[in-house]
């Protein structure tokens, strides 16, 4: 299946020869006028990320064509100054590349391919309130996210082994471990050392917070947990588990290499 | 409603009944560890905290599927287990009695969300007069403040004064008890992260319900912050400084005078 790059014109002051550029560099690249067309794409599954111009302004459009795929947008700027990055970030942009840095995109590319934002983060969640997690599992199936639920504790190893998860979500309160001892003992393992593990709590008092930072959990989420809130954690858990993955910190393979 | 609204609503309506479906399952293991208190006297630890887990799940798939007069009898009846755990209150007969009107408040709030029906009001007044049964002639404060070393002079200013205390980390948390439950005290400090500590006292301020009625103190760092006259404004402002602890144990002093009718 073809991996489409979306190219949005509008604002672009080369937008021919930057599609030029790409295509000659083994990239498929589509180009779309404006941000309103880049929007109508959500139903491509081969669209995996989209270059855009910190010009434009449609930032409801950038979140239809993310929305469930966590796709990353690039965000084109005529120079590298304060005010184009402000503009990216204010489009809800991932990356910021000056216009003229072809190489600069080209290396930003290879590098986003290589994360494989086609393929969907995986999520393994932690949590003895069974209807709870199944829950939480349908919301994170339904924007795309290859899911595993566990209720039982003691099988996070084999679960861990077999399922190779991007990033794990872990209730705090359960029958027989707490959370907390569980991550603890999961790290245990050095190939698990920096496996993201985020906390889910609908303990209030302040202490619980605390313990989860100690314990070294990437994100504290506390119950109820919104629907748009839990896959964007999940999106960005996944994009950084495998940024750190790819730039040294990969933790050693799986005999098994994990499956789904 | 997009399409996608429209899958995630569907999602959730199907798990918010397979949770009611699942509920009275869950009550009759509560009402278990409860009978299981009655005829245990030593060893009531681990059952405490089996109990304090499946109310605890009560609380996280309640809050999750917007059930929340029985997320509110869970918050009741965590803070009362807590106190038997931490030994603040014995766990006797007369105690686990009160668990077991916590689970029958349970049951009822279960029933009322199954109907979708009015009633909501007859179970919050009785679980606040289980509260005020529970507590005596203790007074309840609800504590949120965003600094470790307030929180530590408040505990330590409510314990020598025999407060009750109740406290949250989570500003919306707070705001949400602040609003369903009945405090004699709510502590707060102005800045809250998602809300001003002046937000969360207005809005006690004006509800409609008994929750006006609370004393309300915003713990400020600031020196030009002063209570005014307005309905929405705390009754008290205390600034974080040296007299921050003689200021705060005067304050709930004259409540606590003011209680006694002294």
């Amino acid at each position: 299946m073809a991996a489409i790059l979306y190219l949005v014109r509008a604002g672009l002051q080369h937008a021919e020869a930057l599609a030029d550029r790409l295509v000659r560099a083994g990239h498929e690249v589509r180009a779309v006028p404006d941000l309103a067309a880049l929007g109508e794409q959500t139903a491509d599954s081969q669209a995996v990320a989209a270059l855009v111009s910190a010009a434009t302004t449609d930032e409801a459009a950038i979140r239809r064509f993310r929305s469930g795929h966590g796709r990353p947008v690039v965000c084109l700027h005529a120079g590298d100054s304060l005010a184009g990055r402000l503009a990216a970030v204010r489009l809800g942009a991932d990356h910021f590349v000056p216009e003229a840095d072809a190489a600069g995109l080209l290396g930003l590319l290879a590098d986003l391919f290589a994360l494989q934002p086609d393929v969907p983060p995986r999520i393994l969640l932690i949590d003895d309130d069974r209807i709870l997690n199944e829950y939480h599992a349908a919301l994170l199936r339904s924007a795309g996210m290859t899911v595993r639920t566990l209720n039982e504790p003691a099988a996070v190893l084999e679960a861990l082994a077999r399922f190779d998860p991007d990033v794990v979500f872990m209730n705090i309160r359960m029958a027989g471990c707490s959370g907390l001892e569980l991550a603890a003992a999961v790290r245990l393992d050095p190939r698990n050392a920096r496996l993201p593990i985020v906390f889910l709590s609908s303990d209030e008092e302040p202490r619980t917070r605390l313990a989860c930072i100690r314990a070294g959990g990437e994100d504290f989420l506390r119950k109820p947990v919104e629907a748009e809130r839990l896959v964007a954690v999940a999106a960005a858990r996944t994009r950084l588990a495998r940024q750190l993955r790819l730039h040294g910190g990969r933790p050693a393979s799986r005999p098994d290499g994990g499956q789904p | 409603m997009s399409d996608n609204e429209q899958a995630l609503d569907r999602i959730f309506q199907q798990f918010r009944k397979a949770f009611l479906d699942e509920m009275p399952e869950r009550l009759d293991a509560i009402d278990g560890l409860v009978s299981r208190l009655r005829q245990t006297r030593d060893g009531q630890g681990p059952i405490l905290e089996d109990l304090y887990r499946q109310v605890h799940n009560i609380k996280g798939s309640s809050a999750t599927f917007g059930e929340h007069v029985v997320m509110a009898v869970c918050h009741r009846m965590e803070d009362l287990i807590r106190a038997l755990v931490a030994g603040t209150m014995a766990t006797d007969a007369r105690s686990v009695e009160f668990l077991a009107r916590y689970g029958d408040l349970l049951r009822q709030g279960h029933a009322l969300a199954l109907s979708e029906g009015e009633g909501h009001a007859a179970v919050e007044t009785a679980l606040e007069r289980l509260h005020e049964q529970i507590a005596g002639s203790r007074l309840t404060a609800l504590v949120v403040v965003n600094s470790r070393v307030v929180r530590l002079i408040c505990h330590e200013v409510l314990r020598e004064l025999d407060v009750r205390l109740v406290e949250v980390d989570d500003a919306l948390t707070a705001l949400h008890r602040a609003l369903s439950e009945s405090f004699d005290l709510i502590i707060v400090s102005s800045e809250l992260g998602f809300l001003k500590g002046e937000a969360l006292v207005a809005a006690v301020k004006l509800s409609p319900g008994r929750q006006h009625q609370a004393t309300t103190i915003l713990v400020s760092g600031s020196s030009r912050l002063r209570p005014h006259k307005r309905n929405t404004d705390p009754d008290h402002v205390i600034r974080r400084d040296t007299d921050f602890v003689r200021n705060l144990r005067r304050l709930v002093a004259a409540r606590l005078a003011s209680a006694a009718g002294i």
